[in-house]
């Protein structure tokens, strides 16, 4: 029984995984929205991991997000932009978990927020250590401002992805139960 | 719930005000010179008065990166690069202070300033 779980698990983390990894590279294709300001985009892949940290646990969510990650990398990206995915990645991650730790997870859009502000704040900073020039630092108001916005997109998103989910699921085990 | 949300939204747009204010308060000045720096270490700097037009300087790094730099009018920007994203070549022309132009992955920074900061 116990197997059987975990087997179950597995393929929906792996499932998780492909399609943020497929949103994630299909992003990469989209021409910057406003090229002036480097490192604008909408961050579309987590939708995944605010819904997953919504609806499963903390520990898949970040499975998920670092699967997501490095992969991309490996598939998209130069080895530099791991690094900076990661930086990104992980600091929103930590402040999406103290967010969604505060308000619970009805107010998914704020957690996107966070999310994306502190995803932009974890690239400058990995910038900043990488570059060694403190001139970044004067990008931090525009991708403040670019992360509030694509954080509240993605977090409406992922407000959807769990509301559809929770109906599909819920259908689901009814059926289960009366055949 | 209610109350939550409009606490959220206050936080929110409290820090998308700050941010807003603080772009609009830092009015760029005229750059003088820009900065060409490699890994933090500055490898050029290009005069923005026009005595430098039509100059351009190639950063070469590791692993066959090439950085072309470009000074025309007075304003710089990034004439072509090898990486990959090529989003300091599309960043543009700068000939103020306030952003700089950024390649990430070359580690190539061109940092405008003007007279009064050095």
């Amino acid at each position: 029984m116990n197997s059987h779980g975990s087997t179950k698990k597995l393929v929906r983390l792996s499932l998780f995984s492909a399609a943020a990894l497929i949103i994630f590279i299909l992003e990469a294709q989209i021409p910057s929205l406003i090229p002036y300001i480097p490192g604008i985009k909408l961050g579309l892949a987590n939708i995944i991991t605010l819904f997953l940290l919504a609806t499963h646990t903390k520990r898949e969510a970040l499975a998920v997000l670092m699967v997501r990650i490095l992969l991309g990398s490996f598939f998209a990206g130069q080895m530099t932009s791991l690094i900076y995915s990661l930086a990104g990645g992980l600091l929103s991650f930590i402040a999406m978990c103290a967010v969604i730790n505060l308000t619970g997870t009805d107010s998914l859009w704020f957690a996107g927020v966070t999310g994306g502000i502190f995803h932009n704040l974890g690239q400058i900073l990995a910038a900043f250590i990488l570059m060694q020039t403190s001139a970044v630092f004067a990008y931090i108001p525009y991708l403040v401002i670019a992360g509030i916005f694509t954080g509240l997109f993605t977090g409406i998103c992922s407000m959807f992805h769990v509301k559809h989910f929770r109906r599909i699921f819920s259908q689901k085990s009814n059926k289960e139960k009366n055949p | 719930m209610r109350k939550k949300f409009i606490i959220l939204s206050a936080i929110t747009a409290g820090i998308a005000l700050i941010c807003i204010s603080a772009i609009l308060t830092a009015r760029p000045q005229d750059g003088d010179m820009a900065y060409i720096y490699q890994d933090g270490v500055e490898v050029a700097r290009l005069a923005l008065d026009g005595s430098d037009d039509g100059k351009i300087i190639t950063v070469s790094g590791e692993n066959d990166a090439e950085n072309v730099v470009e000074v025309i009018d007075g304003k710089v920007h990034m004439l072509s690069s090898t990486c990959k994203d090529k989003i300091c070549v599309n960043s543009g022309w700068r000939d103020s202070t306030g952003t700089p132009i950024v390649c990430m992955p070359n580690k190539i920074v061109i940092d405008v300033k003007g007279d009064s900061d050095e």
